[in-house]
């Protein structure tokens, strides 16, 4: 190793050097940039963009929305273009600096001069590379001719003399690098016919930076970034993920609901008031808006409730702490869960659908969320109807003059959107271990929901319509080894109907798994993403169809959307009965939720297959002594997940070093 | 009996610093900020300089060792980790073979396993850096003086301690995976990225050149005139690293990621806790890079052993039948093995001399794919991953395999785990040569391990959750 770099004194190096280093980022950036520019969106924003395109909902969902969210989702919207965004500015910055860089090598002399005076025997006698010998030789000697010192005329001045003596050199020195043997081989290996030349070793910066005034500067740059810049950047990002749960909202915002839960009267009523009063607290609409205090928040938030008007100054700050409740509304019930609390649990779903839809949460909501509704004639005149189902029992007409909407489109609109509000029916509910009949002690079961979503329009369907070769799983090992597989491959859900929220939203139903005997939540809530929708557009109308029979259904035909949620704990030890209440809420929908009970029957295993298993043990030469094999039943593993027992080799043999531990 | 050999260290557990294991689990993202920082601090070692060396011209007896042993010439990094690797290996070996006995399920017996462990690092530690000083590395002691001489011992002392210590904190679960491959992986990295866009040049009379490939690739292309030449100029040069090997390198890359998704999966079935399904992978590189680097291990003592044996007495026949040693004719690089033994196990220095040593190349190549195997197959046995022993851990898990009898467990498994083990050593013996034919920025094994080691963390994060997927921009911002 040389001790002693030369810095680039004539710039001839450092430019090649940054232009690789900064094609290096830029090449590959670019290349994602155009592919997303051609290919646009992700696999999932694909499939989301189908399913919505055959949706009703979010179509009138889209149509109604008015202008000021329109406004206010575009706003938010374009700054993700795909066009103007930073990375796309860096990109431009980018090839602007290559371009810059090009530029300046391109105009450097000295550079030109390395080209021009390094030696190159080829263009020094004017042949091509792959020239023969023969062409090389005549090629030289017309050149030595035209060269030769004996040659030369005689009235030149000396200068041009030497010159010329100097060519010839050159060119007996061209001619011999690609005739001789072993001038050849010194040519090609050294890059000189002399042999190895005396080697200078460089390095690519320029000299003004070791040089002068600069070093100061340099080192104070290196010094700033090392000690303050990169402790900064660490320490802020370090921050950023202390100050947000895993739920991603702020932890003054997680500690000020755990706080209210401690404290929880158990004599108090959780209604959605209470809930909107714990969200006015909220950490983060302190921070986007610092000026206002939480009563502040708290009248918005019920202005948007009530749907009444605002100034138009608070108009942004009212979407804003909206659009953000969905977060801390996930939190909050995350952190109900934790707490084991079903009564907040519930109230906080109720209160997601209140912001969802823009209406108090009253006996009333169901059919107010429809559009069109005019609300004190409604309630005038109602008749006793609660319900979407109750609603479609009347004819249309009827229903318009019910929910006093007289236009005959927005009766339309109506129609429409309250017979494709998703209705979930259960066929079939149970507890299912993989690969056994029933629920057997210290199994790890999961919960299976057979749904049917159906439209409120349509006409009652028993559940004995589906039989069991419908209903049936495949049950080969892939699926035992992970039965939650196939509740992927349904469609994701489309966007909701909800025209007042500020942003498009996606309904989810949340399934909280609570126990019958004291009516507490076992688990963390687990949202049901894919299902589809698909018979919401099938014409059942109970007000046409006297009697089901084989013309009009075919129970084929019908979706049938499954969901499994995963029990955090394992069925118990001892053989016995347990009941569950489970409870499916909507986020987005008033009147879509489910609220029952299922049996867990827990019974011991039927050896018959294991003990066989044991008896048959002596014929193997295996001197592994499995004689003293309990059936313990230890839980190491139950507290797993499901996914892969994963006692994986790697680790192990990783590195000789792991086995420190 | 045992028992007294590891009491024997126990004295010193009083004396030792010990990294505090965590006491609850340490989130991901604060694992990533404590492997940053100990990366930080190891990759400062490699490049604060000796006080006191006088030269470090000498020729480099530790060369082919290098890039394994993460250390850096004439830095704090000299030993790099290299005691802790031999301590470890040693025990591995000693407990391996039963000449230790350590009941790993006794809590007490597990941590006078690693103080001992710890302890001889700590030995080896001082008698390296006492040879690396006395045998004139950084100049003839004489001329050092024994004040400088302490002061060098001294600071390789306490780098290997520091060492010692980011290792541990590492492994007790502040970090992730173990700071060796870390370390050795990161320097490997290192280089080959040095080699690739090194800003350094070289002016040998035809002009200047980089010595980065792919920087000499665009300066070659823009500074000659016959860019024809140029591209094959940049593409193969000889002397300087080249566009060729870079491509290699990415390829052997990708073709070892691709390779590691190579697995048998037996599917299992808990016993204990019913319904819980599951599949027990047998990965095609079962050993992962053990073979690869027991395999180096060997080879670089032999020529070390061989080197410094011929610079005592190159004319012993004996001697000269270990290895010749020289500098390759028409080359200024290292010295290399010119006959004998060593000649014959080491790895070929280009395509060029399969024609004109057939003989060398075939014995080479028998040579590495035959002590892969032969090691993968052994360190199973030495490790605690035979079948014998993961039919033993199902057994306590309570697992059995899917459609199979209990007692058919072991029968399965000997089936899968040594053809597995044997074949996956010769395939990354086969690699390992295959990378060095094609000439890869760096020896094939260390590109190896290094790939191993990043797919292993890429293995980790992904476990820990380091993926998060993120929702549609725009909208999750704003909820």
């Amino acid at each position: 190793m040389p001790q002693n770099y030369d810095y680039d004194e004539g710039s001839e190096t450092w430019p090649f050097f940054v232009l690789t280093m900064v094609l290096a980022v830029l090449l590959p950036m670019t290349f994602i940039q155009l592919k997303k520019l051609f290919r646009n969106k992700s696999d999932e924003e694909i499939e989301l963009e189908k399913v919505n395109k055959t949706d009703k909902l979010s179509s009138i969902s889209d149509l109604l929305t008015n202008k000021k969210i329109n406004k206010f989702r575009s706003k938010f919207e374009s700054k993700t273009s795909n066009l103007f965004n930073w990375t796309n500015l860096f990109i431009c910055v980018g090839w602007l600096v290559v371009a810059m860089l090009v530029q300046v090598i391109s105009n450097n002399d000295k550079i030109r001069e390395a080209a021009i005076g390094s030696f190159d025997p080829y263009d020094l006698l004017g042949v091509s590379v792959t020239a023969s010998d023969k062409e090389i030789k005549s090629a030289y000697r017309k050149l030595s001719l035209k060269f030769h010192p004996d040659k030369v005329a005689k009235d030149i001045t000396e200068e041009e003399k030497n010159s010329l003596e100097e060519m010839y050199v050159q060119i007996s020195k061209a001619y011999e690098a690609l005739t001789d043997e072993l001038v050849k081989q010194n040519y090609l290996m050294y890059g000189h016919p002399d042999g190895p030349q005396s080697q200078t070793h460089g390095i690519a910066l320029p000299s003004f930076l070791v040089n002068g005034l600069v070093t100061p500067i340099v080192v104070i740059f290196y010094v700033l970034v090392l000690s303050l810049v990169l402790p900064y950047l660490v320490s802020k990002w370090w921050s950023k993920t202390q100050s947000y749960t895993r739920k991603g909202i702020h932890i003054k915002t997680a500690s000020h609901f755990v706080d209210r839960m401690i404290n929880y009267k158990p004599s108090e009523i959780v209604t959605v008031d209470l809930i909107i009063e714990w969200l006015s607290h909220a950490e983060e609409f302190k921070l986007l808006f610092p000026s206002l205090n939480s009563s502040d928040f708290k009248r918005l938030l019920y202005s948007h409730i009530n749907r009444t008007s605002v100034k138009d100054s608070e108009e942004d700050i009212k979407f804003r702490i909206v659009a953000k409740c969905h977060r801390l509304l996930n939190g909050l019930l995350d952190i109900a869960c934790g707490f084991r609390n079903l009564e907040i649990a519930m109230a906080s779903l109720d209160t997601f659908k209140c912001i969802v839809q823009a209406i108090p949460n009253t006996e009333y909501s169901e059919i107010l969320q429809l559009p069109h509704v005019d609300k004190e004639h409604f309630i005038d005149n109602s008749e006793g109807i609660h319900t979407l189902g109750k609603l479609f029992t009347y004819s249309d007409e009827k229903i318009g003059k019910i929910l006093g909407v007289k236009d005959e489109q927005q009766l339309k609109e109506t129609l429409s959107v309250a017979s494709h509000l998703p209705i979930l029916k259960v066929i079939r509910a149970e507890f299912k271990v993989p690969g056994e009949k029933f629920v057997v002690t210290s199994s790890v079961p999961h919960l299976n929901l057979k749904l049917l979503v159906r439209s409120a329009k349509h006409k009652y369907i028993p559940i004995d319509k589906f039989t069991d070769e419908l209903l049936a799983e495949e049950e080969d090992f892939e699926s035992q080894r992970d039965p939650f597989a196939m509740v992927l491959e349904q469609p994701l859900l489309p966007y909701s109907y909800a025209p007042y929220f500020p942003t498009k939203r996606v309904n989810n139903w949340y399934c909280l798994v609570s126990l019958q005997k004291d009516n507490k939540i076992i688990q963390t809530p687990v949202p049901v993403e894919r299902l589809s929708f698909r018979n919401l557009d099938k014409d059942l109308d109970k007000r046409l169809i006297k009697e089901l029979d084989d013309k009009n259904f075919d129970p084929s035909e019908w979706e049938i959307g499954t969901f499994k949620v995963p029990l955090g704990q394992p069925a118990p030890k001892e053989k016995g009965d347990a009941y569950f209440r489970i409870v499916l809420k909507s986020t987005d929908y008033f009147g879509s939720d489910l609220d029952f009970t299922v049996e867990m029957k827990v019974r011991d295993p039927v050896e018959e297959k294991v003990e066989e298993v044991y008896s048959e043990e002596d014929e193997d030469e295996d001197s592994e002594d499995s004689e003293d094999e309990d059936e313990s039943d230890e839980e190491d593993e139950s507290d797993s997940d499901y996914t892969d027992i994963d006692t994986d080799t790697e680790d192990e043999d990783e590195d000789e070093s792991n086995e420190k531990k | 009996m045992s028992g007294r050999i590891l009491d024997a260290f126990k004295p010193f557990e009083a004396f030792l610093p010990e990294v505090i294991a965590p006491e609850r689990k340490v989130p991901y993202n604060q694992k990533l900020i404590w492997t940053g920082v100990s990366l930080l601090i190891f990759l400062v070692l490699g490049q604060i300089p000796l006080y006191g060396i006088v030269s470090s011209e000498t020729a480099d007896p530790l060369y082919w060792l290098r890039a394994m042993l993460a250390s850096n010439r004439g830095t704090l990094m000299e030993l790099g980790v290299t005691p802790i690797i031999t301590s470890s290996m040693i025990f591995q070996f000693l407990q391996g073979t039963q000449l230790l006995h350590v009941d790993m399920q006794k809590k007490e017996d597990r941590e006078l396993f690693q103080i001992a462990q710890k302890v001889c690092a700590i030995v080896l530690t001082f008698g390296q850096a006492v040879v690396v000083v006395a045998t004139g590395n950084y100049g003839k002691p004489s001329d050092l003086g024994l004040a400088i001489s302490l002061i060098l011992i001294f600071q390789l002392i306490f780098a290997s301690f520091i060492v010692l210590l980011l290792d541990e904190l590492l492994s007790k679960g502040y970090g992730l995976g173990s700071g060796i491959s870390l370390f050795t992986a990161t320097n490997i990295a290192e280089q080959i990225f040095w080699k690739a866009f090194a800003p350094t040049t070289v002016d040998t009379g035809r002009g200047v050149e980089f010595e980065g490939a792919v920087i000499a690739f665009f300066h070659l292309l823009a500074v000659r005139k016959d860019k024809k030449r140029a591209l094959v100029e940049a593409f193969y040069r000889q002397n300087l690293p080249n566009m060729f090997q870079v491509m290699s390198t990415i390829f052997v890359f990708l073709f070892v990621l691709y390779l590691q998704g190579f697995r048998y999966e037996i599917p299992i079935r808990s016993t204990n806790v019913r319904g819980h399904f599951g599949s027990y992978p047998i990965k095609l590189f079962y050993t992962s890079n053990t073979p690869i680097m027991l395999q180096s291990a060997l080879s670089s003592n032999i020529f070390l052993i061989s080197q410094m044996l011929y610079q005592k007495f190159p004319s012993n026949p004996f001697i000269r039948l270990l290895g010749v040693w020289g500098v390759k004719p028409g080359t200024q690089g290292p010295q290399v093995a010119l006959s004998g033994l060593s000649y014959y196990i080491q790895p070929p220095l280009s395509l060029k001399e399969i024609p004109l040593d057939p003989i060398k190349i075939a014995v080479y190549i028998a040579f590495v794919l035959g002590s892969c195997a032969i090691f993968s197959k052994t360190w199973i046995e030495i490790s605690g991953t035979s079948p014998r022993d993961v039919a033993k851990q199902f057994k306590d898990e309570g697992l059995v395999i899917n459609g199979k009898r209990e007692s058919n467990v072991y029968k399965e498994l000997k089936k899968i785990i040594p053809t597995a083990a044997a074949f996956g050593g010769a395939t990354i013996g086969a690699l390992s040569v295959g990378s060095d034919f094609l000439g890869t920025l760096g020896s094939g094994t260390s590109i190896l391990m290094a790939t191993t080691t990043i797919y292993g963390y890429y293995e980790m994060a992904a476990k820990e959750g380091g993926f998060s997927k993120s929702l549609v921009a725009g909208v999750s911002e704003l909820m």
